[in-house]
């Protein structure tokens, strides 16, 4: 049975990724995010449609566990454009959209471990790989909390676990 | 003088954003070479004049430590100036790459204007002296 306090912690380490998911898109890609809804609210999740992609990062050191953030096409398009500085239609590889992905969540896995572990921690990170999930419903069991962004017009979902 | 500059990142869109602040800096630049890991830095290492190499750590195959490592024992590359740009935020990390010897450390996310003025601090920032 889990703890309240480890159910707290977990709590505020997720309060603390969707903080450096919303500050880092911003930052490196001038996009904004809001919180649309939160992992309780399933219905919700069918509107992030099908043909979705999934990058994911897994991290070690005195806490482990793995990220991962799973969008359409449409997102990774504007992610990359955005961060090259191009228009959408000058992105014809599917290679950079997602490269740009893979980069912004291994930026955000960084930023987010020292940020809940502090300068002093060592932490080994994977490089981010490319999966394919074929729904959100599968992305909730692999993972132990879901929230779902929308990040200038597109559906983004953000998924966080933590190894105990 | 002109700068021949080695991007290593396995991060293609990094390493497009990284050209793009140097085209934007004060430095003459030469050559502006690309490698996804260390070990295609070695081989554009060893085969190029390369006066600065700016290196990511977490890269597939080898990594930026050990690039660092093997550059700081060939008497070829020991000189080069590196600067790490990396996620890294672990301080011991940080002062172990320091103490191999690289010149600046520089987190990611970074903005335009920071990795310019380590560019430009290293490498003299052109021919008015630079930042």
């Amino acid at each position: 049975m889990r703890s309240l306090e480890v159910e707290m912690m977990e709590g505020h380490e997720w309060d603390v990724l969707r903080t450096c998911f919303i500050q880092i898109l911003e930052d490196t890609a001038f996009m904004f995010a809001e919180t649309t809804i939160d992992e309780d609210e399933t219905d919700e999740t069918e509107e992030m449609g099908d043909n979705l992609e999934e990058v994911e990062i897994s991290f070690s050191g005195s806490i482990a566990g793995s990220l991962a953030i799973v969008c359409d096409e449409a997102f990774m398009t504007d992610l990359a454009a955005n961060i090259l500085g191009l228009d959408p239609e000058e992105l014809t590889a599917g290679e950079d959209k997602i490269d740009a992905l893979k980069e912004l969540l291994n930026i955000i896995c960084g930023n987010f471990l020292t940020a809940i572990g502090g300068s002093k921690e060592v932490y080994d990170l994977t490089i981010p790989k490319l999966g394919m999930i074929g729904s959100i419903g599968l992305l909730r069991e692999k993972m132990q909390r879901v929230g779902f962004f929308d990040v200038d017009g597109n559906n983004v979902a953000l998924a966080l676990r933590m190894e105990s | 003088m002109a700068y021949n500059i080695l991007l290593v990142d396995d991060s293609k869109t990094t390493r497009k954003i990284q050209r793009k602040i140097l085209d934007l800096s004060e430095v003459p630049l030469g050559e502006v070479f690309e490698a996804g890991n260390g070990i295609e830095a070695l081989e554009v290492l060893s085969s190029n004049w390369v006066d600065l190499v700016l290196t990511d750590l977490n890269m597939p195959d080898m990594g930026g430590a050990e690039l660092i490592e093997k550059m700081k024992v060939d008497d070829a590359m020991l000189s080069i100036p590196i600067i790490v740009v990396s996620t890294e935020g672990s301080e011991q990390r940080i002062e172990e790459l320091m103490n191999k010897g690289i010149r600046s450390y520089l987190r990611k996310p970074f903005t335009p204007e920071d990795l310019k003025a380590i560019i430009d601090e290293i490498l003299g920032g052109g021919n008015d002296g630079g930042a």
